[in-house]
Protein backbone atom coordinates (compact mmCIF):
# COMPACT_ATOMS: atom_id res chain seq x y z
CA UNK A 1 0.00 0.00 0.00
CA UNK A 2 1.84 3.26 -1.11
CA UNK A 3 0.89 6.49 0.37
CA UNK A 4 -2.23 7.65 -1.95
CA UNK A 5 -4.06 4.04 -0.81
CA UNK A 6 -3.65 4.98 2.70
CA UNK A 7 -5.63 8.05 2.27
CA UNK A 8 -7.75 8.00 -0.23
CA UNK A 9 -10.15 5.33 -1.82
CA UNK A 10 -12.58 6.19 -4.57
CA UNK A 11 -15.22 4.40 -5.83
CA UNK A 12 -15.30 3.06 -9.67
CA UNK A 13 -18.12 4.87 -10.29
CA UNK A 14 -16.92 8.32 -9.41
CA UNK A 15 -14.29 7.66 -11.93
CA UNK A 16 -16.94 6.64 -14.90
CA UNK A 17 -18.75 9.27 -13.86
CA UNK A 18 -16.59 11.93 -14.26
CA UNK A 19 -15.08 10.57 -17.63
CA UNK A 20 -18.29 10.87 -19.34
CA UNK A 21 -18.90 14.00 -18.26
CA UNK A 22 -15.34 14.91 -19.12
CA UNK A 23 -16.54 13.59 -22.93
CA UNK A 24 -19.50 15.49 -22.98
CA UNK A 25 -17.73 19.13 -22.06
CA UNK A 26 -14.78 18.58 -24.24
CA UNK A 27 -13.20 20.53 -25.87
CA UNK A 28 -13.93 22.45 -22.45
CA UNK A 29 -13.30 22.01 -18.82
CA UNK A 30 -16.05 20.99 -16.89
CA UNK A 31 -15.84 19.69 -12.99
CA UNK A 32 -17.89 19.60 -9.87
CA UNK A 33 -18.01 18.05 -6.14
CA UNK A 34 -17.08 14.73 -4.68
CA UNK A 35 -19.04 12.93 -2.59
CA UNK A 36 -17.62 10.88 0.50
CA UNK A 37 -17.01 10.73 4.26
CA UNK A 38 -13.73 10.47 5.93
CA UNK A 39 -12.45 7.12 7.73
CA UNK A 40 -9.84 6.33 9.73
CA UNK A 41 -7.64 9.28 7.93
CA UNK A 42 -8.43 8.17 4.87
CA UNK A 43 -10.86 10.09 2.27
CA UNK A 44 -13.57 7.73 1.36
CA UNK A 45 -15.22 9.13 -2.49
CA UNK A 46 -18.33 7.64 -3.32
CA UNK A 47 -20.12 9.95 -5.38
CA UNK A 48 -19.11 12.70 -8.05
CA UNK A 49 -21.50 15.03 -9.29
CA UNK A 50 -21.17 17.66 -11.75
CA UNK A 51 -21.66 21.57 -11.37
CA UNK A 52 -21.80 23.54 -14.84
CA UNK A 53 -19.45 26.70 -14.86
CA UNK A 54 -21.58 28.55 -18.17
CA UNK A 55 -18.05 30.45 -18.33
CA UNK A 56 -15.93 27.32 -18.28
CA UNK A 57 -13.31 27.25 -20.88
CA UNK A 58 -10.52 24.73 -22.53
CA UNK A 59 -8.12 25.69 -19.64
CA UNK A 60 -10.45 26.93 -16.88
CA UNK A 61 -13.38 25.82 -14.41
CA UNK A 62 -14.45 27.41 -11.15
CA UNK A 63 -16.58 26.03 -8.90
CA UNK A 64 -19.03 28.60 -7.56
CA UNK A 65 -20.57 28.31 -3.83
CA UNK A 66 -24.76 28.58 -5.13
CA UNK A 67 -24.37 26.66 -8.05
CA UNK A 68 -22.68 23.82 -6.45
CA UNK A 69 -24.43 23.93 -2.99
CA UNK A 70 -27.50 23.05 -4.50
CA UNK A 71 -25.98 20.14 -6.48
CA UNK A 72 -24.79 18.83 -3.26
CA UNK A 73 -28.46 19.11 -1.79
CA UNK A 74 -30.24 17.42 -4.68
CA UNK A 75 -27.39 14.59 -4.87
CA UNK A 76 -27.46 13.89 -1.44
CA UNK A 77 -31.24 13.64 -1.22
CA UNK A 78 -30.97 11.15 -4.48
CA UNK A 79 -28.14 9.70 -2.99
CA UNK A 80 -29.90 8.69 0.00
CA UNK A 81 -26.79 8.03 2.35
CA UNK A 82 -26.68 9.38 5.56
CA UNK A 83 -22.64 9.69 5.94
CA UNK A 84 -22.20 11.37 2.56
CA UNK A 85 -21.27 15.09 2.29
CA UNK A 86 -18.77 17.55 0.28
CA UNK A 87 -14.93 15.83 0.75
CA UNK A 88 -13.61 17.47 -2.49
CA UNK A 89 -13.54 18.52 -6.15
CA UNK A 90 -12.68 17.14 -9.58
CA UNK A 91 -12.46 18.92 -12.76
CA UNK A 92 -11.33 17.86 -16.36
CA UNK A 93 -8.11 18.85 -17.92
CA UNK A 94 -9.05 18.56 -22.06
CA UNK A 95 -5.18 18.63 -22.48
CA UNK A 96 -3.36 16.43 -21.27
CA UNK A 97 -1.51 17.96 -18.39
CA UNK A 98 -1.15 16.96 -14.76
CA UNK A 99 -3.03 19.50 -11.73
CA UNK A 100 -1.51 22.80 -12.18
CA UNK A 101 -0.12 25.19 -9.56
CA UNK A 102 -3.43 26.69 -9.75
CA UNK A 103 -5.09 23.71 -8.87
CA UNK A 104 -2.83 22.88 -6.05
CA UNK A 105 -3.40 26.28 -4.73
CA UNK A 106 -7.36 26.34 -5.13
CA UNK A 107 -8.12 22.71 -3.65
CA UNK A 108 -5.82 23.96 -0.69
CA UNK A 109 -7.99 26.86 -0.10
CA UNK A 110 -10.98 25.43 0.04
CA UNK A 111 -9.19 22.69 2.44
CA UNK A 112 -8.50 25.37 5.11
CA UNK A 113 -12.63 25.69 5.47
CA UNK A 114 -12.71 22.00 7.05
CA UNK A 115 -11.28 20.11 9.76
CA UNK A 116 -10.38 16.93 7.48
CA UNK A 117 -8.11 17.02 4.31
CA UNK A 118 -9.96 17.11 0.98
CA UNK A 119 -9.56 15.54 -2.53
CA UNK A 120 -8.87 16.97 -5.93
CA UNK A 121 -9.23 14.45 -9.05
CA UNK A 122 -8.26 15.72 -12.28
CA UNK A 123 -9.47 13.84 -15.23
CA UNK A 124 -6.71 13.90 -17.72
CA UNK A 125 -6.75 14.00 -22.37
CA UNK A 126 -5.52 10.54 -21.63
CA UNK A 127 -8.18 9.13 -19.33
CA UNK A 128 -6.10 8.70 -16.35
CA UNK A 129 -7.43 10.64 -13.02
CA UNK A 130 -4.67 12.35 -11.14
CA UNK A 131 -5.40 12.52 -7.67
CA UNK A 132 -4.53 15.10 -4.90
CA UNK A 133 -5.10 14.84 -1.16
CA UNK A 134 -4.78 18.24 0.50
CA UNK A 135 -2.10 18.54 3.37
CA UNK A 136 -3.16 17.64 6.82
CA UNK A 137 -1.68 16.93 10.48
CA UNK A 138 -1.01 13.57 9.58
CA UNK A 139 0.48 14.11 5.89
CA UNK A 140 1.50 16.39 3.43
CA UNK A 141 0.37 17.28 0.43
CA UNK A 142 -0.12 13.52 -1.25
CA UNK A 143 -0.48 13.33 -4.94
CA UNK A 144 -0.96 10.67 -7.85
CA UNK A 145 -2.41 8.41 -10.09
CA UNK A 146 -5.73 6.79 -8.39
CA UNK A 147 -5.65 2.73 -8.82
CA UNK A 148 -7.93 2.69 -11.75
CA UNK A 149 -5.17 4.15 -13.99
CA UNK A 150 -2.22 2.09 -15.21
CA UNK A 151 0.68 4.11 -14.54
CA UNK A 152 1.22 5.46 -10.79
CA UNK A 153 3.26 7.79 -9.34
CA UNK A 154 3.17 8.99 -5.67
CA UNK A 155 5.25 12.43 -4.32
CA UNK B 1 -36.05 16.38 1.35
CA UNK B 2 -35.26 12.74 0.63
CA UNK B 3 -35.80 11.38 -2.49
CA UNK B 4 -33.58 8.84 -2.66
CA UNK B 5 -33.10 8.18 -6.22
CA UNK B 6 -30.62 5.59 -5.88
CA UNK B 7 -32.66 3.31 -4.16
CA UNK B 8 -35.99 4.19 -5.76
CA UNK B 9 -34.22 2.46 -9.08
CA UNK B 10 -33.03 -0.41 -7.28
CA UNK B 11 -36.68 -0.71 -6.56
CA UNK B 12 -37.57 -0.45 -9.96
CA UNK B 13 -34.72 -2.96 -10.78
CA UNK B 14 -35.96 -5.31 -8.04
CA UNK B 15 -39.80 -5.51 -9.20
CA UNK B 16 -38.84 -5.68 -12.80
CA UNK B 17 -39.90 -10.01 -13.79
CA UNK B 18 -36.75 -10.04 -16.11
CA UNK B 19 -36.69 -14.03 -16.08
CA UNK B 20 -40.74 -14.03 -16.72
CA UNK B 21 -40.47 -12.10 -19.45
CA UNK B 22 -37.77 -14.02 -21.25
CA UNK B 23 -39.98 -16.93 -20.17
CA UNK B 24 -43.12 -15.08 -21.54
CA UNK B 25 -41.83 -14.24 -24.50
CA UNK B 26 -40.66 -17.98 -25.62
CA UNK B 27 -43.85 -19.25 -24.64
CA UNK B 28 -45.39 -16.22 -26.84
CA UNK B 29 -42.99 -18.00 -29.80
CA UNK B 30 -44.15 -21.30 -29.27
CA UNK B 31 -47.90 -20.46 -29.08
CA UNK B 32 -47.83 -18.18 -32.21
CA UNK B 33 -46.21 -21.11 -34.26
CA UNK B 34 -48.26 -23.34 -33.83
CA UNK B 35 -51.26 -21.20 -34.03
CA UNK B 36 -49.79 -19.69 -37.57
CA UNK B 37 -49.01 -23.29 -39.04
CA UNK B 38 -52.89 -24.09 -38.60
CA UNK B 39 -54.51 -23.80 -42.37
CA UNK B 40 -57.64 -22.31 -41.50
CA UNK B 41 -56.46 -19.60 -39.15
CA UNK B 42 -53.98 -19.11 -42.10
CA UNK B 43 -56.79 -18.28 -43.90
CA UNK B 44 -58.84 -15.99 -41.33
CA UNK B 45 -55.69 -13.82 -41.36
CA UNK B 46 -54.99 -14.42 -38.26
CA UNK B 47 -52.23 -12.49 -36.33
CA UNK B 48 -50.99 -12.40 -32.59
CA UNK B 49 -50.57 -9.41 -30.60
CA UNK B 50 -49.15 -9.52 -26.79
CA UNK B 51 -51.75 -7.18 -24.46
CA UNK B 52 -52.24 -7.20 -20.45
CA UNK B 53 -49.59 -5.61 -18.52
CA UNK B 54 -46.76 -7.90 -20.40
CA UNK B 55 -47.53 -6.63 -23.48
CA UNK B 56 -47.41 -3.10 -22.02
CA UNK B 57 -44.36 -3.45 -20.45
CA UNK B 58 -45.65 -2.93 -17.29
CA UNK B 59 -46.07 -5.98 -15.74
CA UNK B 60 -43.94 -6.57 -12.28
CA UNK B 61 -42.95 -9.33 -10.58
CA UNK B 62 -44.07 -11.78 -10.79
CA UNK B 63 -45.98 -12.44 -14.08
CA UNK B 64 -48.31 -15.33 -13.97
CA UNK B 65 -50.34 -15.00 -17.26
CA UNK B 66 -49.38 -13.73 -20.34
CA UNK B 67 -52.64 -12.03 -22.26
CA UNK B 68 -52.12 -13.51 -26.08
CA UNK B 69 -54.90 -11.19 -28.86
CA UNK B 70 -55.38 -13.12 -31.67
CA UNK B 71 -56.78 -11.33 -34.26
CA UNK B 72 -58.59 -12.90 -37.22
CA UNK B 73 -58.15 -10.17 -39.69
CA UNK B 74 -60.39 -11.63 -42.85
CA UNK B 75 -63.15 -13.10 -40.15
CA UNK B 76 -66.92 -11.49 -40.71
CA UNK B 77 -69.47 -11.29 -38.57
CA UNK B 78 -70.94 -14.95 -39.52
CA UNK B 79 -67.58 -16.32 -37.61
CA UNK B 80 -68.71 -18.11 -34.61
CA UNK B 81 -67.15 -17.82 -31.62
CA UNK B 82 -67.28 -21.24 -29.47
CA UNK B 83 -66.69 -22.76 -32.35
CA UNK B 84 -63.57 -21.12 -33.81
CA UNK B 85 -62.48 -21.54 -29.86
CA UNK B 86 -62.87 -24.91 -30.32
CA UNK B 87 -61.18 -25.31 -33.28
CA UNK B 88 -57.94 -23.18 -31.48
CA UNK B 89 -58.74 -25.89 -28.87
CA UNK B 90 -57.91 -28.59 -30.56
CA UNK B 91 -54.86 -27.07 -32.21
CA UNK B 92 -53.30 -26.20 -29.01
CA UNK B 93 -54.31 -29.39 -27.60
CA UNK B 94 -52.45 -31.08 -30.44
CA UNK B 95 -49.28 -29.56 -29.62
CA UNK B 96 -49.46 -28.77 -26.04
CA UNK B 97 -50.59 -31.80 -24.88
CA UNK B 98 -52.70 -32.11 -21.19
CA UNK B 99 -51.37 -28.39 -20.70
CA UNK B 100 -54.80 -26.68 -22.14
CA UNK B 101 -57.75 -25.57 -21.04
CA UNK B 102 -60.77 -23.78 -22.73
CA UNK B 103 -61.80 -20.89 -20.50
CA UNK B 104 -65.28 -19.14 -21.24
CA UNK B 105 -63.84 -16.53 -23.35
CA UNK B 106 -60.58 -17.86 -24.32
CA UNK B 107 -57.78 -20.45 -24.42
CA UNK B 108 -55.42 -21.66 -22.07
CA UNK B 109 -52.01 -22.68 -22.37
CA UNK B 110 -49.91 -23.89 -19.03
CA UNK B 111 -46.35 -23.98 -19.00
CA UNK B 112 -45.10 -25.35 -15.79
CA UNK B 113 -41.44 -25.33 -16.71
CA UNK B 114 -42.25 -21.27 -16.65
CA UNK B 115 -44.48 -21.15 -13.98
CA UNK B 116 -46.93 -19.14 -16.68
CA UNK B 117 -50.14 -19.18 -19.14
CA UNK B 118 -50.98 -17.95 -22.22
CA UNK B 119 -54.19 -17.25 -22.37
CA UNK B 120 -55.37 -17.18 -26.37
CA UNK B 121 -58.18 -14.67 -26.70
CA UNK B 122 -59.51 -14.86 -30.22
CA UNK B 123 -60.95 -11.65 -31.77
CA UNK B 124 -62.70 -10.59 -35.24
CA UNK B 125 -62.75 -7.16 -36.92
CA UNK B 126 -65.40 -4.74 -35.51
CA UNK B 127 -68.91 -4.72 -37.36
CA UNK B 128 -68.93 -0.79 -36.24
CA UNK B 129 -65.15 0.03 -36.49
CA UNK B 130 -63.77 -2.92 -38.65
CA UNK B 131 -60.42 -0.83 -39.15
CA UNK B 132 -59.75 0.23 -35.81
CA UNK B 133 -61.28 -2.20 -33.14
CA UNK B 134 -62.22 -5.64 -32.57
CA UNK B 135 -64.43 -7.84 -30.84
CA UNK B 136 -64.21 -10.67 -28.37
CA UNK B 137 -66.74 -13.19 -27.23
CA UNK B 138 -68.45 -11.50 -23.85
CA UNK B 139 -69.05 -15.72 -22.91
CA UNK B 140 -69.59 -18.32 -25.09
CA UNK B 141 -72.59 -20.32 -24.46
CA UNK B 142 -72.66 -24.52 -24.70
CA UNK B 143 -74.62 -23.82 -28.17
CA UNK B 144 -71.78 -21.85 -29.45
CA UNK B 145 -73.10 -18.86 -29.09
CA UNK B 146 -71.91 -15.28 -27.90
CA UNK B 147 -72.54 -12.01 -27.53
CA UNK B 148 -69.05 -9.85 -28.93
CA UNK B 149 -67.74 -7.01 -27.02
CA UNK B 150 -66.03 -4.44 -28.73
CA UNK B 151 -62.40 -3.66 -27.33
CA UNK B 152 -59.26 -2.09 -28.60
CA UNK B 153 -56.34 -3.22 -26.19
CA UNK B 154 -53.56 -2.41 -28.98
CA UNK B 155 -54.84 1.07 -28.37
CA UNK B 156 -53.47 0.91 -24.66
CA UNK B 157 -50.51 0.14 -25.60
CA UNK B 158 -50.25 2.67 -28.29
CA UNK B 159 -51.55 5.33 -25.40
CA UNK B 160 -49.00 3.54 -23.07
CA UNK B 161 -45.89 4.58 -25.20
CA UNK B 162 -46.67 7.96 -26.11
CA UNK B 163 -47.50 8.72 -22.32
CA UNK B 164 -43.44 7.18 -21.60
CA UNK B 165 -42.54 9.48 -24.36
CA UNK B 166 -44.32 12.58 -23.49
CA UNK B 167 -43.38 12.45 -19.55
CA UNK B 168 -39.70 12.15 -18.78
CA UNK B 169 -37.28 12.43 -15.85
CA UNK B 170 -33.50 12.81 -16.50
CA UNK B 171 -34.79 12.30 -20.47
CA UNK B 172 -35.82 8.70 -20.09
CA UNK B 173 -39.82 8.27 -20.01
CA UNK B 174 -41.26 7.95 -15.97
CA UNK B 175 -45.23 7.03 -16.92
CA UNK B 176 -44.09 3.18 -17.21
CA UNK B 177 -41.63 3.03 -14.28
CA UNK B 178 -44.89 5.17 -12.41
CA UNK B 179 -47.59 2.37 -13.54
CA UNK B 180 -45.05 -0.44 -11.93
CA UNK B 181 -44.63 1.59 -8.94
CA UNK B 182 -48.56 2.06 -8.54
CA UNK B 183 -49.03 -1.35 -9.65
CA UNK B 184 -47.18 -2.77 -6.55
CA UNK B 185 -48.40 -0.09 -4.28
CA UNK B 186 -51.59 -1.68 -4.77
CA UNK B 187 -50.72 -5.41 -4.45
CA UNK B 188 -49.61 -3.98 -1.19
CA UNK B 189 -52.31 -1.83 0.24
CA UNK B 190 -55.08 -3.03 -1.70
CA UNK B 191 -57.51 -6.34 -0.86
CA UNK B 192 -57.67 -8.54 -4.53
CA UNK B 193 -59.91 -5.63 -6.27
CA UNK B 194 -59.91 -3.65 -8.02
CA UNK B 195 -57.23 -5.11 -10.25
CA UNK B 196 -53.93 -3.57 -11.68
CA UNK B 197 -55.36 -3.01 -14.77
CA UNK B 198 -57.72 -0.48 -12.89
CA UNK B 199 -55.25 1.43 -11.21
CA UNK B 200 -53.19 1.47 -14.38
CA UNK B 201 -56.29 3.58 -16.08
CA UNK B 202 -56.20 5.58 -13.04
CA UNK B 203 -52.38 6.37 -13.25
CA UNK B 204 -52.99 7.14 -16.73
CA UNK B 205 -55.55 9.66 -16.40
CA UNK B 206 -53.37 11.30 -13.66
CA UNK B 207 -50.80 11.93 -15.72
CA UNK B 208 -52.92 13.01 -18.72
CA UNK B 209 -55.08 15.60 -16.18
CA UNK B 210 -51.99 16.94 -14.08
CA UNK B 211 -49.57 16.95 -16.73
CA UNK B 212 -47.06 16.71 -14.16
CA UNK B 213 -43.31 17.90 -13.96
CA UNK B 214 -41.03 16.50 -11.44
CA UNK B 215 -37.32 16.16 -11.10
CA UNK B 216 -38.07 12.82 -8.92
CA UNK B 217 -39.60 9.36 -9.17
CA UNK B 218 -40.56 10.46 -5.27
CA UNK B 219 -41.93 13.34 -6.62
CA UNK B 220 -43.97 11.97 -9.31
CA UNK B 221 -44.84 9.17 -7.04
CA UNK B 222 -46.72 11.55 -4.30
CA UNK B 223 -48.43 13.61 -6.66
CA UNK B 224 -49.73 10.29 -8.81
CA UNK B 225 -50.51 8.88 -5.96
CA UNK B 226 -52.31 11.70 -4.15
CA UNK B 227 -54.57 12.19 -7.21
CA UNK B 228 -55.61 8.28 -7.76
CA UNK B 229 -55.99 8.79 -4.03
CA UNK B 230 -58.61 12.17 -4.89
CA UNK B 231 -60.16 10.17 -7.54
CA UNK B 232 -61.27 6.76 -6.39
CA UNK B 233 -64.26 7.68 -3.85
CA UNK B 234 -65.65 9.16 -7.47
CA UNK B 235 -65.88 5.78 -9.35
CA UNK B 236 -67.71 3.77 -6.43
CA UNK B 237 -70.48 3.07 -9.01
CA UNK B 238 -68.92 3.79 -12.73
CA UNK B 239 -65.53 3.27 -13.30
CA UNK B 240 -63.31 5.71 -14.79
CA UNK B 241 -63.56 6.55 -18.41
CA UNK B 242 -61.85 3.88 -20.81
CA UNK B 243 -59.19 5.78 -22.71
CA UNK B 244 -59.33 3.03 -25.36
CA UNK B 245 -63.02 3.21 -26.32
CA UNK B 246 -65.39 6.73 -26.73
CA UNK B 247 -68.30 6.68 -24.06
CA UNK B 248 -67.73 3.91 -22.11
CA UNK B 249 -65.78 2.86 -18.67
CA UNK B 250 -63.98 0.99 -16.79
CA UNK B 251 -65.38 -2.76 -15.49
CA UNK B 252 -64.16 -3.97 -12.50
CA UNK B 253 -65.12 -7.31 -10.42
CA UNK B 254 -64.67 -4.65 -7.46
CA UNK B 255 -67.72 -4.49 -5.14
CA UNK B 256 -68.72 -0.87 -3.96
CA UNK B 257 -67.35 -1.63 -0.44
CA UNK B 258 -63.96 -2.45 -2.38
CA UNK B 259 -63.88 0.41 -4.05
CA UNK B 260 -64.38 2.31 -1.00
CA UNK B 261 -61.80 0.27 1.06
CA UNK B 262 -59.08 0.75 -1.54
CA UNK B 263 -59.98 4.44 -1.69
CA UNK B 264 -59.61 4.64 2.30
CA UNK B 265 -55.81 2.76 2.01
CA UNK B 266 -54.94 4.33 -0.78
CA UNK B 267 -55.61 8.04 0.59
CA UNK B 268 -52.95 6.55 3.68
CA UNK B 269 -50.40 5.32 1.00
CA UNK B 270 -50.54 8.59 -0.15
CA UNK B 271 -50.58 10.07 2.90
CA UNK B 272 -47.17 7.93 3.91
CA UNK B 273 -45.28 8.92 0.38
CA UNK B 274 -45.60 13.04 1.16
CA UNK B 275 -44.69 12.34 5.21
CA UNK B 276 -41.66 9.92 3.18
CA UNK B 277 -40.69 13.07 0.88
CA UNK B 278 -41.12 15.23 3.30
CA UNK B 279 -38.64 13.24 6.06
CA UNK B 280 -35.44 15.05 6.58
CA UNK B 281 -34.01 11.87 8.23
CA UNK B 282 -32.62 10.10 5.19
CA UNK B 283 -33.15 6.75 7.12
CA UNK B 284 -36.60 7.29 8.56
CA UNK B 285 -37.63 8.43 5.31
CA UNK B 286 -36.47 5.30 3.62
CA UNK B 287 -38.12 3.15 6.03
CA UNK B 288 -41.47 4.83 5.06
CA UNK B 289 -40.85 4.42 1.37
CA UNK B 290 -40.03 0.50 2.10
CA UNK B 291 -43.54 0.43 4.00
CA UNK B 292 -44.86 2.36 0.99
CA UNK B 293 -43.84 -0.43 -1.47
CA UNK B 294 -43.96 -3.37 0.53
CA UNK B 295 -42.46 -6.81 -0.34
CA UNK B 296 -42.21 -8.50 -3.95
CA UNK B 297 -45.41 -10.22 -4.56
CA UNK B 298 -45.73 -14.48 -5.37
CA UNK B 299 -41.72 -14.80 -5.47
CA UNK B 300 -40.46 -17.78 -3.56
CA UNK B 301 -38.90 -15.41 -1.07
CA UNK B 302 -40.42 -12.02 -0.82
CA UNK B 303 -38.03 -9.36 -0.26
CA UNK B 304 -38.31 -5.98 0.67
CA UNK B 305 -38.88 -3.86 -2.93
CA UNK B 306 -37.35 -0.86 -1.28
CA UNK B 307 -33.91 -1.60 0.57
CA UNK B 308 -32.88 0.59 3.35
CA UNK B 309 -29.66 2.30 2.58
CA UNK B 310 -26.64 0.34 3.79
CA UNK B 311 -26.01 2.65 6.99
CA UNK B 312 -29.16 2.42 8.32
CA UNK B 313 -30.67 -0.21 10.69
CA UNK B 314 -33.87 -1.95 9.93
CA UNK B 315 -36.16 0.58 12.41
CA UNK B 316 -35.08 3.44 10.38
CA UNK B 317 -32.36 4.84 12.60
CA UNK B 318 -28.46 5.22 11.39
CA UNK B 319 -25.84 2.89 12.24
CA UNK B 320 -23.43 4.51 15.19
CA UNK B 321 -20.58 6.29 12.68
CA UNK B 322 -17.71 5.11 15.30
CA UNK B 323 -14.65 7.02 13.71
CA UNK B 324 -16.21 7.94 10.82
CA UNK B 325 -16.64 11.54 10.07
CA UNK B 326 -19.50 12.34 7.64
CA UNK B 327 -18.74 14.56 4.60
CA UNK B 328 -18.98 17.50 4.89
CA UNK B 329 -23.04 19.12 4.40
CA UNK B 330 -21.66 22.55 3.07
CA UNK B 331 -19.11 22.88 -0.21
CA UNK B 332 -16.51 26.02 0.64
CA UNK B 333 -17.92 29.78 0.35
CA UNK B 334 -16.87 31.84 -2.32
CA UNK B 335 -15.45 30.98 -5.56
CA UNK B 336 -12.01 28.07 -6.25
CA UNK B 337 -11.19 28.52 -10.05
CA UNK B 338 -9.27 25.53 -11.65
CA UNK B 339 -6.95 25.38 -14.61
Amino acid sequence: MNDLDQVLQVAAEVTSMIAAAAEAAHPRETGGVLLGWWLDERVMVYHAVEVPDPDASQGSWVRDYDTAQVALQEALGDQGHPWLGYVGDWHSHPANFGASSQDLTSIQHASNQYDQPLVLLVHLADGLVEAVVTASANHPLIRGLIPDSPERETT
Amino acid sequence: MATLATQFKAALTRIEPKVDADNAAEAHKLVTAVLKADGRLKKLGISTFLIGSYGRQVSIKRVKDVDMFVRLEEATDSLRPGEILDHVNDVLEDAFPDQVARQHRSVMIEFPDFDLSVDVVIARPCVDHPTEHWQIPEKVEEDGRANWIETNPVKMSELTTEANDDFLLSGSGVYVPLVKLIRQIRRTWVDEQPGGYYFEVLTYHAFQDLEPHKNTVAGYLCIILREIADRLPDYVTDGPDDPTLDERTITTKATQEQIEAAAERITEAAQLAEDALKEEDICASALKWQELLGKTQQTDEPEFVFALPEACNADGTEKPTGALVKGAPAVPAGRDRYA
